[in-house]
């Protein structure tokens, strides 16, 4: 007995030993990196900064060439307020990098908010040199020249800014704040009657400044190994509730053969009252004679409230111009 | 508060859908066509001081301990404890309350008063006595003399404010509450009159935050009133039933979000124990509704006279600049004090004025709701006001917490104003929400820098030590009479906190006590300014941080400087009166016209401090 006890030790000690072995020895594994990386992801989105921040390490350890968490663990850092070690590893990824935005970003946004506007100026350029069309990017270059008291240039970034988002909350103020505090008055004005349109009548949102909501590249990247590999399998079903939720009365012309009504050139989606759930519009496709107004119940249920409403090609359903 | 970017998805398919695009777009001609063309012919830029960048240097090297704080308020017998329904299911229940320093029987020693708060239940069954008032005996002991004092009257006690409306000599206490406000006349040793009805002030509504300050300089001080919601308490909105009473996926209590404003109420002192409301002719009522919660005056453009900040909850603030013919301008947007930044209506809920920089004009530091920094906007004079939350390096420490009760001052007599903010949420839900700072929060120190920056220095303090709370109120002042400013806290349904400043740095300091002859007898809105090396000024003030009072008299650290080349006082009537070579380490009270009119020193720390 105790022979075969020493054996069987002896056998699992051995096996232990190899498989540490191998572990330590283990190639990188980038899937297993990568699903790492996308529950860090997942965890700051819940503002779970220190777990986002673990679990972007033990994805770096599973796979140091991941260059995308050495990129999340300097945003993770920077959310903590661990801000030297969150500026070492963002410095590193821009220039490990010098195309990917998200970095340079970062580093924008941290010294914008510290000492440096000069060197965050420099940052929110080298982002719009990678992507000229994001106008967050030009906001907060334009807030960070206000910033500067550089005004032109600021008046000229928020001005991008609202040439690629004419909706832009956040531009919009921050023109109106440049011209106020360049001395010009009226065009401040203006610039802010459009803001109070564009915020009363719920167009657009200022920018938040918590995490992942001042702007895309200010957020933790998920890695771009393919997602189906590394997700873990949810069962996802898609259920077909035209009829239920009462999309049924615009008359189907090429009903489909599970039954849904509906094959127009496109519909969009708009919260057209604001009462916070979002309507249906379809266009007419050139054989309904009309378009149609879905008004969303928000029980699931919609009302076709294409007869109640002016819904017809006219120029009389603006709303009201700025006053 | 939650920022909902609305994002219009239009699936284009085919032209027809282009149709819609157009729709929308014609539908914002004027906004897109004004947006891409030149904006019009640029006057001549207004006469500004040229622009000048200071270049921030390498923070100094600060030589003092930051001080430590001890919560004493047990063993000083502070017990009664603030009343509060454990779930709040509705946002009447989440917003009180205020907490004051004042000496209300002139034997110079701070007495506290709390607001005590109710419950949706208790209300309906004719609601709590509005307050618990301590006097403070002597050495740090306090004892509760609310019903000795006649502070009997029922309701739902919100906020405090402290002012001499009747320039006896004593100071009254102004209550707001939910179904309307109490005032108090002070006989005098702490005995208080009702005079509510008399006086024409019981207003009404969901009253929170209260200011007296003197808008006309007519010697009677005046009263301004904030108020929040519209709630009926017999139509209550249903815990988690709409949109508007969910916060990040947990059903929780409505409000204030889509729910009906109240306007504001100013009180026009006639000088005869009466007032008049007048919140209409002066231009300050607020017809918009906004949500009203802390208000403070101070005169921010330095023109003499008193000017008015609201702190507004999820809708733009005030900040009515003084016309000086009894009417106000509301500056707050032109200012760039309305919104932060962003352009982004914050939940804004305490207040302080103060010149952090000496600069000369008083900064304003707002608390905001969470996942909202807590804002500092810096007074740039005729460039108005600049949002330096993050440049400041208060707004990152302060972003997932819900801020409250705040106040400038300066806690180790350095001669350099810091700051102290008290959190909590509203949503007892909270707790279970992934992604949301909990119901009970820490509470932050920053340490001023001088270089226009704050270091947060909480863990230093240890306050960072102490038991998380929800807290709403925040007083400031010296209650042990030992040069150090001391801090006392409501705690949401639970007593009080009072943070013992055991500051140990060996600085000068020096403390104001103000009495107006021409001027209300409380001196509220007097301004006094200390040169000694630097120069550093502050206002007397009857209602600020959140819903609470502050010390009236006026303290400020002087660093290494055992005398002040001069001081001045400017009284609100428009008399200035400087004094020069004034010791350092007194206590001064300084009659209108009469100059210095006594001293005393300050204690040692109390030996036998509980």
């Amino acid at each position: 007995m105790t022979k075969k006890f020493t054996i069987a030790f002896i056998a699992i000690f051995v096996l232990a030993l190899l498989v540490a072995l191998v572990g330590a020895a283990a190639p990188a594994n980038p899937q297993e990196a990568a699903r790492l990386n996308n529950i860090g992801v997942a965890y700051m989105n819940q503002q779970l900064f220190e777990k986002g921040l673990k679990a972007f390490e033990e994805a770096a350890a599973k796979d140091p060439n991941l260059k995308v968490t050495a990129l999340n663990r300097g945003v993770a850092l920077l959310n903590l307020q661990r801000v030297e070690e969150a500026k070492a590893l963002l410095e590193k990824a821009s220039k490990d990098d010098p195309n990917d935005p998200h970095a340079f970003y970062s580093l924008g946004l941290y010294y914008k908010n510290s000492s440096d506007p000069e060197a965050a100026v420099a940052d929110f350029r080298r982002v719009t040199e990678i992507d000229p069309n994001d106008a967050d990017t030009w906001y907060f270059l334009g807030s960070t020249y206000a910033q500067l008291k550089q005004f032109p240039e600021a008046i000229s970034a928020f001005e991008h800014a609202l040439k690629i988002d004419p909706l832009h909350a956040s531009a919009q103020f921050g023109l109106a704040r440049a011209y106020q505090q360049s001395g010009q008055a009226d065009p401040a004005h203006e610039a802010m009657k459009k803001f109070q349109y564009i915020t009363q009548n719920k167009l657009g949102s200022p920018i938040s400044l918590a995490y992942g909501e001042q702007g895309k590249y200010s957020r933790a990247e998920e890695s771009p190994v393919a997602a189906e590999k590394v997700l873990p399998q949810i069962p996802v079903k898609f259920v077909d509730v035209t009829k239920g939720a009462g999309l049924t009365s615009r008359p189907s012309v090429r009903p489909t053969k599970d039954g849904a009504s509906f094959a127009g050139p496109g519909a969009c989606f708009l919260d057209y009252d604001n009462d916070g759930n979002i309507d249906l519009f379809l266009p007419d496709d050139g054989t309904q004679g009309s378009m149609s107004l879905y008004h969303n119940l928000g029980n699931g249920k919609f009302e076709d409230v294409t007869k109640n409403r002016p819904c017809r090609k006219s120029r009389q359903s603006h709303p009201p111009s700025p006053q | 508060m939650t920022n909902v970017r609305v994002t219009i998805t239009l699936h284009a398919g085919r032209p027809d859908c282009h149709f819609v695009i157009a729709i929308l777009l014609i539908a914002f001609t004027g906004l897109l066509s004004a947006q891409t063309e030149p904006q019009g012919p640029i006057g001549p830029p207004a006469k500004l001081a040229p622009v000048r960048i200071e270049k921030k240097s390498s923070p100094p090297k600060l030589t003092d301990p930051v001080p430590t704080f001890r919560d004493i308020a047990a063993q000083a017998g502070l017990t009664a404890s603030h009343i509060s329904s454990a779930e709040k299911h509705y946002v009447v229940e989440s917003m009180s309350g205020g907490i004051g320093l004042f000496d209300c029987d002139n034997d110079g020693k701070l007495d506290i008063v709390m607001v005590n708060g109710s419950s949706v239940d208790r209300y309906k069954q004719g609601g709590d006595p509005l307050v618990t008032l301590w006097h403070h005996d002597a050495d740090l002991k306090f004892t509760d003399i609310t019903q000795k004092a006649g502070l009997m009257r029922k309701g739902w006690g919100m906020g405090v404010a402290v002012a001499d409306f009747d320039n006896d000599g004593n100071l009254d206490l102004f209550v707001t509450g939910y179904g309307g406000n109490a005032l108090y006349r002070n006989k005098g040793n702490c005995v208080f009159e009702d005079v509510t009805e008399k006086a024409g002030v019981r207003g009404g509504g969901f009253s929170t935050g209260a200011a007296w300050g003197d808008y006309d300089r007519d010697g009677n001080v005046d009263l301004f009133v904030s108020r929040y919601v519209h709630v009926d308490i017999n139509h209550l909105p249903e815990f988690g039933s709409t949109k508007f009473c969910h916060f990040k996926g947990a059903p929780v209590q409505c409000g204030p979000w889509g729910m009906e404003g109240e306007t504001d109420l100013l009180y026009h002192n006639r000088g005869d124990g009466t007032f008049e409301e007048v919140s209409k002719k002066a231009g300050v009522d607020d017809p918009d509704q906004y949500y009203g919660l802390g208000v403070t005056w101070g005169d921010y453009d330095n023109d003499g006279w008193p000017d008015l900040f609201v702190a507004d909850d999820a809708t733009p603030n005030h900040l009515y600049r003084n016309n000086r013919n009894g009417t106000f301008t509301d500056e707050a947007m032109v200012a760039g004090i309305a919104m932060n930044s962003e352009g982004q209506a914050l939940g804004s809920m305490g207040v302080t004025w103060g010149d952090y920089d000496h600069s000369g004009r008083l900064s304003m530091f707002v608390t905001e709701f969470a996942d909202q920094p807590n804002t500092l906007y810096r007074n740039q004079g005729a460039r108005g006001f600049e949002d330096v939350a993050m440049q400041s390096h208060l707004g990152q420490p302060s972003l997932p917490y819900l801020g409250w009760g705040t106040t400038f001052f300066d806690m180790e007599n350095d001669g350099w104003l810091d700051l102290f903010v008290c959190g909590g949420h509203v949503y007892p839900q909270m707790d279970t929400v992934k992604g949301s700072a909990a119901y009970a929060q820490p509470m932050l120190l920053h340490r001023n820098l001088r270089n226009g920056t704050f270091e947060e220095v909480s863990k230093a303090s240890e306050i960072a030590d102490m038991p998380l709370k929800s807290r709403r109120g925040a007083a400031f002042g010296d209650i042990a009479n030992n040069g150090n400013v001391d801090i006392v806290l409501l705690n949401v349904g639970e007593p009080p906190s009072l943070l013992f400043n055991t500051n140990s740095a060996k600085n000068h300091r020096v403390l104001f006590h103000l009495i107006g002859t021409k001027s209300n007898r409380a001196a509220i809105g007097a301004r006094v300014t200390v040169h000694a090396g630097v120069t550093q000024f502050d206002e007397v003030r009857g209602g600020a941080s959140y819903l609470s009072q502050n010390d009236l008299r006026l303290h400020f650290g002087l660093g290494s400087a055992s005398k002040m080349e001069s001081v001045e006082v400017r009284w609100p009537s428009g008399r200035t009166e400087a004094l020069k070579d004034v010791a350092a380490d007194k206590i001064y009270t300084i009659v209108e016209g009469q100059g210095i009119q006594d001293s005393a020193p300050f204690n040692d720390l109390p030996a036998h401090l509980p």
